[in-house]
């Protein structure tokens, strides 16, 4: 079966996903001067502090996305990924990289990031 | 000599009184064109869609998943047959009273290009009504207007407003609501 390699993590009461294959280092403590915590990216409300920091890269640069709780790298089944409506996708309060969502059995939904959407 | 009796002679017979209440609801001028509608509550309201715009009407059971960063009138997203669709509250556009969350049923509707789970407060009836029964619509303050292009007057309670599908998801796609 098709699949996509995510790396999953944690933001507000949520849990996210990026491409693996955006996402050049995983650390404990963030080491480049470009930083962004992903709950104040996404204005959640509730997040714990950031327990790890992911490498991504845009068109200024490495920086560093900090997210919380555990970190994990899944291959998640191809056709359990989905978009999100469009209804939804046109509100200008939804951040643009918040792109679709990702069902798994027996857990909440994971919603799937867009990593050149993203930017500190 | 007959005995008296205590009816008013010019009244009904209760069976004529019955038949006659039973053909005014089920009689169809087969010359009127009809309309096929949705009926439903709202905010304690009478509304109404048009069948043409509603796909499928769900008990609402279904896991609804808050997106984030979505405005009050979006509720989040269900999981619907392998389809991700969104669905909205129309409280917050047409001025209602806020409802309670996750309570009431879902209409799948589809107008203005999208498709949304519409939240209502609970289903009423799904019939069809004479396009005489449909009159224009009046004294409607300025938060409905836009919105309603009828009003229904089917039985002695309060007249059902009939809703534009299009103009609804429409003003979410501008971003209202």
């Amino acid at each position: 079966m098709d699949h996509v390699s995510l790396v999953v993590f944690e933001a507000g009461q949520h849990r996210f996903a990026l491409e693996a294959s955006r996402v050049r280092r995983l650390s404990s403590t963030p080491s480049h001067t470009r930083t962004a915590h992903l709950a104040r990216l996404l204005n959640l409300e509730g997040s714990a502090p950031a327990s790890r920091w992911l490498t991504l890269v845009d068109g200024e640069g490495a920086w560093e996305l900090g997210v919380a709780g555990s970190t994990k790298l899944i291959d998640w089944p191809a056709p359990a990924l989905y978009p999100l409506s469009e209804l939804v996708l046109v509100r200008a309060s939804v951040h643009p990289a918040l792109i679709g969502i990702a069902f798994e059995r027996q857990h909440t939904p994971c919603w799937l990031l867009a990593a050149d959407r993203l930017t500190p | 000599m007959t005995a008296p009796t205590m009816s008013d002679p010019s009244a009904l017979g209760l069976g004529e009184a019955l038949a006659r209440q039973g053909e005014a609801h089920t009689r169809v001028d087969v010359d009127e064109p009809a309309r096929q509608l949705v009926l439903f509550r709202l905010g304690g309201q009478r509304f109404a869609l048009p069948g043409s715009a509603v796909r499928e009407i769900l008990d609402g059971q279904q896991s609804v998943y808050f997106v984030p960063g979505v405005p009050d009138g979006i509720e989040g997203v269900i999981h619907l047959r392998g389809a991700i669709e969104s669905v909205i509250t129309l409280e917050r556009l047409l001025d209602l009273p806020a409802p309670p969350p996750g309570a009431g049923m879902l209409l799948l509707v589809h107008a203005a290009g999208i498709r949304t789970g519409v939240r209502i407060e609970a289903l009423e009836d799904v019939c069809e009504v004479g396009e005489s029964t449909l009159k224009p619509p009046e004294a409607l303050n300025d938060t409905l207007a836009p919105f309603v292009t009828a009003l229904i007057h089917r039985d002695a309670r309060e007249a059902i407003a009939l809703l534009d599908a299009d103009a609804l998801l429409g003003a979410f796609q501008a971003g209202q609501g």
